[in-house]
């Protein structure tokens, strides 16, 4: 009987996965576009400045860090912007938009294997997205600029990051009504809420712990003169809070009445 | 042996008491016919047999098993024809997924969906997407994938819904056929007339109760019922039709053609005798009108109000 439902939950994994291929690749379609518009502009932006002849003040020193933060900073702050979308309309979407939550929970599969199935295709691909189009922005740049390094670190640790952004509004999703216009909703103060998080973040730092936007800059600034073994602390920090928030969604979700 | 056995069932969504207290069995290999208005709690009476919703109190147990807590299992042996609209994918992928979660694959696979798929008479647009589909075109998908994993029971919530009359007769001949492979068939639908012939019982349902329950034969005797006589005949005056015995109203078309209501089950009717038996009158056509089911329903729902 276990054997039996193990072998039903990787099916459904499976299935989840064909289902998933093409937002995926859309998504690494406009990551990869996104992300290499970003490099050429970090990369060209003081020669750009230097031939319109403006002169703009406070611009950061274009030296390799500055880069380095500016670019990691950007994919950071996309990863979790598109990670709270994946997040928030994952499940409101089946219930609402197609309705595909009542033929998918017409399967021998449980809601449990349901949620944490999901949960998993959709994390993963966020961090599949992210990652693929740094590498392939990292790629270009390293023809300007061979001197990136620590790439792999960087990449793993900002990954963790958005998918805490994910779990986050996962469970975010999970106390309001699942719809489109909840989701929209939800969306709308979570962008809010963390908005004016922002603004607070200089008078309380704590808050930037609240925070996406403040936390991916933090992510870059971090991850960059950390050691290693600060990298592997957080790297454990996120994991158990990525299982905290599913333990949590996976209880809602099986409570709720679809 | 009763294959859906509904115990007590009650649902509430806030204060609206969408499932009173209802109790009803389906015994195997029979065609139940589950009826009501719109709103009347079929949809959430089905969704709570997969646990979609949440019941508030009560059980239902599907091959002996409660739902509630051996529902993988149970839906392993149950076809479900839900009320929604198809997933984005075409209609090839929702039954191949079907299949496999039943453990098809290759060969097996690909024969089940061509079987499935002959079935229901899709084979000019399953390899589509099922967003180019008409609705008779997704309702033939979903029926295709209820039959996948050919289960035992299967349960459909408006089947029928957005099917144009051949296509609705060639689903009632499907489940006629399925029932007798020995499967059960458990369906809601609103528009009553349409199982008339394929159900051996029906359940009527009424804001959240049950308000008749059984064979047809048993709901029509339980209940004062009005037939509908069509008939061409000369000799007789509209007022004198009136005074016939059984007879409630007598209605005369521009077609000459009248129409006789009368009340008193499905006997056959005492004024046809009378006017029979009159050297007077002559009567050119006599038809008697459809059971009227649609009158039934409507009268069970009123006297239950």
């Amino acid at each position: 009987m276990k054997n039996k439902r193990i072998s039903r939950g990787l099916k459904h994994i499976s299935i989840l996965i064909e289902l998933e291929l093409k937002s995926f690749f859309i998504l690494l379609t406009i990551f990869t576009f996104v992300g290499f518009i970003g490099a050429i502009s970090q990369i060209f932006l003081p020669e750009l400045l230097a031939l319109s002849g403006l002169q703009i003040i406070g611009l950061p020193d274009p030296s390799m860090f500055a880069i380095f933060v500016d670019f990691w900073g950007d994919l950071a702050l996309m990863g979790a912007i598109v990670a709270i979308f994946y997040g928030v309309s994952a499940f409101s979407a089946d219930l609402d938009v197609d309705k595909k939550i009542f033929f998918i929970l017409n399967h021998p599969v449980s809601r449990t294997q349901h949620y944490l199935g999901k949960s998993l295709v959709k994390l993963l691909s966020v961090f599949l997205v992210v990652l693929i189009s740094s590498i392939i922005t990292y790629l270009f740049g390293l023809v300007f600029y061979p001197g990136f390094e620590i790439l792999s670190l960087l990449l793993a640790t900002g990954m963790l990051g958005m998918t805490i952004a994910a779990i986050l509004s996962i469970v975010l999703m999970l106390n309001s009504r699942l719809s489109t216009s909840g989701t929209a909703i939800s969306m709308g103060i979570y962008f809010l809420f963390t908005t004016i998080i922002s603004f607070l973040v200089p008078f309380y730092d704590y808050l930037k712990w609240l925070s996406p936007f403040k936390l991916s800059d933090l992510w870059a600034q971090i991850i960059l003169v950390d050691e290693y073994a600060d990298v592997l602390l957080h790297f454990i920090g996120l994991s158990m809070t990525i299982i905290i928030a599913l333990t949590i969604g996976n209880y809602l979700y099986n409570k709720r009445d679809l | 042996m009763s294959v859906i056995e509904v115990s007590n069932l009650s649902k509430s969504f806030g204060s609206v008491q969408a499932l009173d207290n209802i109790s009803f069995d389906v015994k195997e290999g029979s065609i139940i016919g589950f009826l009501g208005p719109n709103g009347s709690g079929k949809t959430t009476t089905i969704k709570i047999m997969m646990q979609l919703l949440h019941q508030d109190s009560g059980t239902v147990k599907i091959f002996g098993d409660d739902v509630s807590k051996n529902l993988q299992e149970i839906k392993s042996k149950i076809g479900i024809i839900p009320d929604a609209d198809l997933p984005k994918v075409k209609g090839h992928t929702i039954l191949k997924h079907t299949g496999r979660y039943a453990g098809l694959q290759g060969q097996a696979l690909d024969k089940r969906i061509q079987e499935t798929i002959s079935i229901v008479g899709g084979k000019s647009f399953y390899k589509r997407k099922t967003q180019t589909f008409s609705k008779g075109q997704r309702q033939r998908i979903k029926i295709a994938n209820a039959l996948m994993t050919d289960p035992p029971l299967i349960i459909a919530d408006e089947p029928t819904a957005g099917l144009d009359p051949v296509s609705r007769r060639q689903f009632l001949k499907l489940v006629e056929n399925l029932s007798a492979e020995g499967k059960t068939i458990f369906f809601s639908n609103h528009v009553i007339s349409e199982i008339e012939k394929s159900c051996d019982e029906l359940i009527i349902l009424s804001e959240g109760k049950i308000v008749s329950q059984g064979t047809i034969k048993s709901i029509l005797s339980s209940i004062p019922i009005t037939n509908t006589y069509n008939l061409y005949l000369e000799g007789i005056g509209e007022d004198d039709l009136k005074e016939l015995p059984g007879v409630e109203t007598v209605e005369k078309l521009k077609n000459e053609q009248i129409i006789i209501k009368t009340s008193g089950g499905a006997n056959t009717p005492e004024f046809l005798k009378v006017l029979v038996n009159n050297p007077d009158v002559k009567i050119t056509s006599f038809s008697k009108g459809q059971l009227d089911l649609e009158n039934i329903f409507l009268k069970v729902v009123e006297n239950e109000k």
